[in-house]
This record gives C-alpha cells, sequence and structure tokens, in this order.
C-alpha cells in the first residue's frame, strides 16, 4: 500500500501548494463551515472554489457534504499530519533533488 | 534488497529513495562532486547554488548555500564519510533555513549499475528527535507546520482558539 500512500502524498502537497486552499484549511480549523462562507468567498467566484474544495477533498484533507443549497465542509486532520510528517518532508526533499539531477543530465547529455 | 526498501522509513528512520537514472554511472558520481556541475542541479534550474566547499575525500568538508524566491536562506553542509566512485558517497549533514541550523544526520548514496543507466539510491538516515522540519525544505512547510501544530493544539484544548495564530 505503499504507492497508494504515496500518491495520496503527493495529492496532498500538491493541494497545499496553493495559497487560497490554505486559507480555506485554516477556516476549517475553526470547525465546519459552508462553502459560501469562507473567507476568500469574496474575491473568487463559486465555481472557482468548488474547484479548491474538490482538490482539497480528493487529497483527504477535508470533506464535504451538500447540504439544503449548501455544501458544508469539514477538516478532515489525519492526511495533513501524515504530509507534516517530517519523514515524508525530507523524502519530498530528496524525491525534488533526484528530479533536479534527472534533468541536469538529461540537459548535459543533449550538450555532447 | 534496495528495491524491498523502496520509500519505506525504516524503524530507524531511514529515509530511502531510489530512481534509475539514464547515465552511467560514473556520470552520476560526478554531478555529486564535481562543484560546477552540483551548482547546476542542487536547487534545480532557476535558483543560484553557492558552492562554499567541496573538499570531496574522506574527512572533506562541503558546504552549499542558495536562496529561495520568497527570500529564505539554506544552507547546507557536512564532512565527507566515505568516497568511493562510481559506487558510494556518505557524508554527514546539517541543514539551515534562516541561520537555523537543524540536527546532524548521515546521507549514503549508492550509484549501481543499472539496464538503462545507474540506479541511485538515497539513504538519509535520521536522528531519533524530529529535527525542525521546515530546515529541509523551501516554500511552503512553515505553513504547513503552523497548520499542524493548530491542529494538535486544538486536538489538546478543544476550548483553544486556534485561529490567533
Amino acid at each position: 500500500m505503499v504507492h497508494y500512500q504515496d500518491a495520496q502524498l503527493d495529492q496532498v502537497f500538491s493541494a497545499l501548494g496553493d495559497p487560497t486552499r490554505r486559507a480555506i484549511l485554516a477556516t476549517l480549523m475553526q470547525g465546519e463551515r459552508k462553502v459560501s462562507d469562507f473567507p476568500v468567498a469574496d474575491r473568487m467566484t463559486l465555481t472557482g472554489l468548488s474547484k479548491h474544495v474538490r482538490v482539497l477533498a480528493r487529497a483527504g484533507l477535508i470533506s464535504h457534504e451538500k447540504r439544503g443549497r449548501d455544501r458544508i465542509c469539514r477538516l478532515e486532520p489525519a492526511a495533513l499530519k501524515q504530509a507534516a510528517n517530517w519523514i515524508s518532508q525530507y523524502r519530498r526533499f530528496w524525491e525534488g533533488q533526484i528530479d533536479h539531477l534527472e534533468a541536469f543530465l538529461a540537459a548535459e547529455g543533449d550538450e555532447q | 534488497m534496495i528495491a524491498a526498501n523502496l520509500n519505506t522509513p525504516d524503524a530507524d528512520s531511514v529515509v530511502r529513495v531510489s530512481r534509475t537514472l539514464s547515465a552511467a554511472p560514473a556520470a552520476v558520481f560526478d554531478a555529486w562532486v564535481n562543484p560546477a556541475k552540483l551548482r547546476r542541479w542542487w536547487a534545480g534550474e532557476q535558483r543560484i547554488v553557492r558552492i562554499h566547499d567541496l573538499d570531496a575525500r574522506v574527512g572533506g568538508a562541503w558546504r552549499i548555500s542558495f536562496d529561495t524566491p520568497e527570500g529564505n536562506h539554506f544552507e547546507m553542509r557536512g564532512v565527507y564519510q566515505e568516497v568511493a566512485p562510481p559506487q558510494r558517497l556518505s557524508f554527514s549533514w546539517t541543514a539551515a533555513r534562516n541561520g537555523e541550523a537543524g540536527a546532524r544526520s548521515m546521507v549514503v548514496i549508492e550509484f549501481a549499475p543499472a539496464e538503462s543507466g545507474t540506479l541511485l539510491t538515497i539513504a538519509h538516515h535520521l536522528p531519533a528527535d524530529p529535527p525542525d522540519a521546515a530546515s529541509v525544505r523551501p516554500g511552503w512547510e512553515s505553513s504547513l507546520n503552523r497548520l499542524t501544530r493548530l491542529i494538535d493544539a486544538d486536538d489538546l484544548d478543544a476550548n483553544g482558539d486556534p485561529a490567533d495564530d
């Protein structure tokens, strides 16, 4: 199940890479909330916001359910804690380093 | 043996990552110990890397620094423990973010010949106590750590107000 976890972790990191989504998470720390009540809702369309909500949900960082005409979101802390695990961060660091190295070797091969 | 441990932290906190690269072991090894090469990939193409020391022999020192677009200064340094081209390279590791250094750890890199090039395996042996994880990766990690601390605080004290960070 390592591969599943890695894929999940990738989604978590990618979801966290966006400041709007981090702002949504910070909001949800205070408790569940309607999408239309997010503080970021006044400078963003509901469609744009829904897209961020879907990315966060797919990463397992939040859950959401339709209640009446609105959608209620709630934080799912487990995925965030796993991503914040320091070992995961080291792994991400080294995976990134190998990405850099791979790109360099490819460029070096082209030069020769 | 290597494949079995792929991407799985061992009980003694070893982070191990592997990948097959399409270059010969000697070329991959050289990219780690040749300053002109290391400078070009260590922090990606966008960032300017400064190689302060790179004395790739047993007991020799290495020290590298770079700045991120967000304005953070990262420095990594250590001492080579094993330099065996083109098979194995190991060095001690201390990373500092904006002058705050984390704990010392060990990195062991293996370069195994593979059908299409080199199987590179990096094993980072981490100390038992978690260092400040923010010192290893630039960017948004501090936000992530802050979020996690808030969650942890929330777990402990349901009446706390995590919004007031």
